[in-house]
């Protein structure tokens, strides 16, 4: 199961990002033990924020370094670059920074376990995937996150690796979650003609209208006096949908087809989301390489392991699940 | 000061200087800390325009000028703490060593191309090809930096001991991984292991087992970590004591770079000066040719001659519209000039042109023009701003300010608009008239856009007047369309252009057939000419 989802990372985009499902996850053992296994040299990891710190800031509890392995580039404070400097070679200073300290890109001249810092916004690691990859590097690891802003709702993102442990709750509600994911990256190529995709249109009486709606979040009302809206043959949303739209919009969108810009935009329950599945399409697509499995959980919810494995297995069959803590 | 900041924003010069901003923070710090050419310095500023004109045409020969020299100033940034830190031999770091040869990689490129396009007169960069030969040790050609093993062969032999003791401490792993993948039966294997608690034979054969050890357990699972054997205990103590060393021999390179970088110091510090006025320098001309502008004459006479002027904010905005702007030819002979006509002339427009071309020339910077003689000023004054103090009325804050700025000592450039139109008509013109008069024989300049008759009639000045719209364009206008049309035609059909008149010629009356395409309907606009006319009948 692991040489499996290694060849299928390996065998997609250059840009991976791994997800949690919730913090705490445990992405930084996941990680860990990917680029300590992947066939590829000359890796770049790139974390949002600080990833390898001794002590979580915000839970208290201690966190894994970040094992980096030679040939891999990563960004970094200057104090890390001291601790290290007979292991490093410093290739630029970025114009990026996290916590008011200015970041620097190193690449590893040999292996070493420490911390990583990445940049704040999904625009700027985006970039610094871009440079990174212009220095030569092969693949590239990002340590992303499921929220609105994540980098992993950019079209660069070849695929996701979601990182689950039962910090997320019980294991039927963790099922549930992957399911609702899985579900999202099951949903189809959109195939229409969207011209400005910042903002909601939508087709009726053969046009298609564009409105100066750029979100639904509390423009539902406004939607439903939009010309011919009740006609539509299909309606583009641009940003997040939330269970809140789906209710108010439940007479409007039973019948016509819906686009989105992501498949992350789509916030709805399991059964509010099958219930649109087959005529719902996406502008960007996204592919789900693999589950990564931990039974701990910080918050004290462990799991059985054993349980744990052979029950999201269960439900999906098609993707590689790993516990890296596995034999 | 060249310019008090409320005057810069009514001219609108941040617009400008928006446009002329250095790629590298040296080339920012350089224009920040940029003195404006004033009175007295005309020779300095035809040197400076002398660069920005050969850069200009560079840049116009050769297409590549360009993105090298902008694609290197982009990695260039401000080391002067590295610098000061080097020269006081504190031990610099590796990020800083990198800092130095980041520089030092990119000021060649600049270098090269400044020979190459035969302009290393202009900015002299030092030679820093030996310091990065020795920066570069291993050859790499890239700002990039590490220490080699080719700085110290101690330093190298640290490390290929210390490589050789991982390969032993992983052979060792490896052997415990075999040993305990056959005692549990299983073909891979991974340092830390988790299983479930009901899994009993898994648990009974991990305890069991001499290489693994209980990290951890809690109610659903039990963790097991790999056992370090004695031996691996042993290399570990081994490399560690190893990495001690090395850090030693790490520093001892890094404290001998430092040295050998000192040398440079002073060198590093002309090339950031260098550098950074190349970039202003170089931003400038990139404006200036794309903007077709020109280098302009400097005169020690307080006289201009503005052909073609455009004033560049307005041109953008009328650009968005599709609108064109009509270049004006501006020339001020006499140190008082008084300038009138119609509204939405463009009298304004006239006075803030006049202060952005004098702001451009005290910086070196091309103008927006076809041709252009102009003096320096140690000041420019722009009046019709109002002033953020509540204490003070309209009219009261004008006063004041011109007065400050008629104490302020050097010469002047006073550009009056619509001066004292903030009190009653008859005080208001008379009061204009004598400031007027008081600049007579007085080395500033001042220009005085104005509706009262009186200042038009001063002999001592010259009257320029905007043309205007013609009676025959006047009948084509429409008052129909909505306001947004009515301004682009009034746009189109209005002569923007100066003509100089009499002294005594009287400004033109035009309020009420502006008013009229503006919208003002036409009971109340035939109502000012009742009254009009009955005065004038009263007189």
């Amino acid at each position: 199961m692991k040489q499996r989802l290694l060849d299928k990372i390996n065998s997609t985009d250059k840009i991976t990002a791994v997800v949690g499902l919730s913090k705490n996850a445990g992405k930084t053992t996941f990680l860990n033990w990917l680029v300590g296994n992947f066939p590829k040299q000359k890796l770049g990891i790139i974390t949002t924020g600080r990833d390898g710190e001794n002590i979580d800031l915000v839970g208290g509890h201690s966190k894994p370094k970040v094992m980096v392995p030679t040939d891999c580039f990563f960004s970094t404070f200057a104090n890390v670059i001291s601790a290290n400097s007979a292991k490093l070679e410093v290739i630029a200073k970025l114009p990026y920074f996290a916590g008011g300290q200015r970041l620097w890109l190193v690449k590893a001249l040999e292996s070493l376990n420490t911390e990583i810092v990445g940049p704040a916004t999904a625009k700027e690691q985006l970039e610094l995937a871009e440079f990174i990859l212009e220095n030569g590097a092969k693949h590239i690891f990002i340590d992303g996150s499921l929220d609105r802003k994540s980098v992993a709702l950019s079209p660069k993102i070849g695929s996701l690796v979601v990182v689950a442990s039962p910090v997320f709750g019980k294991l039927s509600d963790l099922r549930k979650e992957l399911g609702r994911l899985v579900l999202l990256s099951n949903l189809k190529q959109a195939d229409y003609n969207i011209s400005d995709d910042t903002k909601i249109c939508y087709r009726t009486q053969n046009n298609t209208i564009v409105s100066n709606l750029s979100s639904i979040l509390n423009n539902e009302k406004e939607l439903l006096k939009l010309s011919n809206i009740s006609e539509a043959e299909w309606i583009y949303f641009p940003k997040a949908f939330t269970s809140r739209s789906y209710a108010t919009l439940k007479n409007l969108i039973s019948n016509c087809n819906l686009v989105f810009k992501h498949p992350l935009h789509l916030q709805l329950d399991f059964a509010q989301l099958e219930n649109i599945f087959a005529r719902t399409t996406v502008l960007n697509k996204i592919t789900i390489d693999g589950i990564a499995l931990n039974s701990y959980a910080v918050n004290g919810n462990h799991l059985d392991s054993d349980i744990l494995r052979a029950e999201v297995r269960k439900d999906f069959k098609d993707i590689a699940v790993v516990d890296v803590s596995e034999i | 000061m060249l310019i008090d900041k409320l005057s810069y924003q009514a001219i609108n010069l941040q617009k400008i200087d928006e446009m002329i901003v250095p790629i590298s923070s040296i080339g920012r710090a350089c224009a920040k800390a940029e003195k404006p050419f004033v009175t007295g310095t005309e020779l300095a500023l035809k040197r400076k325009y002398q660069i920005i004109q050969e850069l200009m045409q560079s840049l116009q020969k050769d297409y590549n000028f360009q993105e090298i020299a902008t694609g290197a100033l982009k990695h260039l940034e401000q080391i002067d703490q590295t610098i000061l830190k080097a020269k006081s031999l504190h031990l610099l770091e590796l990020y800083e060593i990198y800092e130095i040869k980041n520089f030092i990689y990119f000021s060649a490129i600049i270098k090269e191309l400044l020979d190459k396009e035969e302009l290393s007169h202009i900015h002299q960069i030092p030679d820093f090809s030996e310091l990065f030969t020795y920066l570069d040790i291993d050859g790499q050609k890239s700002p990039s930096f590490h220490l080699s093993k080719l700085y110290s062969s101690n330093y190298a032999k640290l490390k290929e001991i210390i490589a050789d003791w991982k390969l032993k401490r992983n052979y060792e792993l490896e052997s415990i991984f075999e040993i305990a993948k056959q005692e549990l039966e299983v073909d891979k294997l991974e340092d830390r292991i988790v299983v479930s608690r009901y899994n009993h034979q898994l648990n009974e054969k991990l305890q069991k087992s001499s290489h693994f050890s209980l990290e951890s357990e809690n109610f659903a699972n039990n963790s097991y970590k790999i056992r370090k054997s004695p031996k691996l205990l042993e290399i570990e103590t081994e490399l560690e004591a190893k990495e001690q060393e090395l850090d030693l021999a790490e520093k001892a390179i890094r404290i001998e770079i430092t040295k050998v970088i000192s040398v440079y110091c002073q060198d590093l510090t002309v090339a950031i000066s260098e550098i950074g006025q190349f970039d202003l320098a170089l931003i400038k001309a990139i404006f200036g040719n794309k903007i077709s502008g020109v280098i302009p004459q400097i005169n020690n006479e307080k006289k201009f001659t503005i052909k073609g002027s455009i004033n560049l904010p307005i041109q953008i905005e009328l650009a968005k519209k599709n609108l064109k702007y009509q270049p004006i030819d501006i020339e001020v002979l006499k140190n008082i000039n008084v300038l009138t006509g119609a509204n939405m002339g463009g009298k304004t427009t006239v006075l803030k042109t006049l202060g952005q071309f004098i702001y451009m020339a005290s910086k070196a910077i091309p103008l927006p023009c076809k041709e252009a003689n102009l003096p320096l000023f140690d000041f420019i004054f722009f009046s019709g701003i109002e002033s953020s103090r509540m204490d003070l009325s309209s009219f009261g804050s004008e006063v004041v300010a011109v007065n400050e700025a008629m104490n302020k000592p050097g010469a002047g450039l006073f550009l009056l608009d619509e001066f004292a139109r903030g009190t009653n008509p008859l005080e208001g013109e008379a009061f204009s008239s004598a400031v007027l008069k008081s600049f007579i024989g007085k080395e500033a300049v001042v220009y005085s856009a104005t509706h009262f008759t009186q200042p038009a009639k001063l002999i001592e000045a010259n009257h320029y007047r905007i043309v205007g719209i013609s009676k025959e364009n006047i009948g084509k206008l429409s008052y129909e369309n909505n306001l947004q049309s009515r301004l682009e035609e009034l746009h189109k059909y209005m002569n923007y252009s100066l003509e100089k008149v009499d002294p005594g010629a009287e400004p033109p009356h035009a309020a009420l057939i502006i008013a009229a395409i503006l919208g003002i309907e036409s009971d109340i606009i035939q109502k000012a000419k009742d009254y009009l006319n009955n005065e004038n009948s009263e007189v």
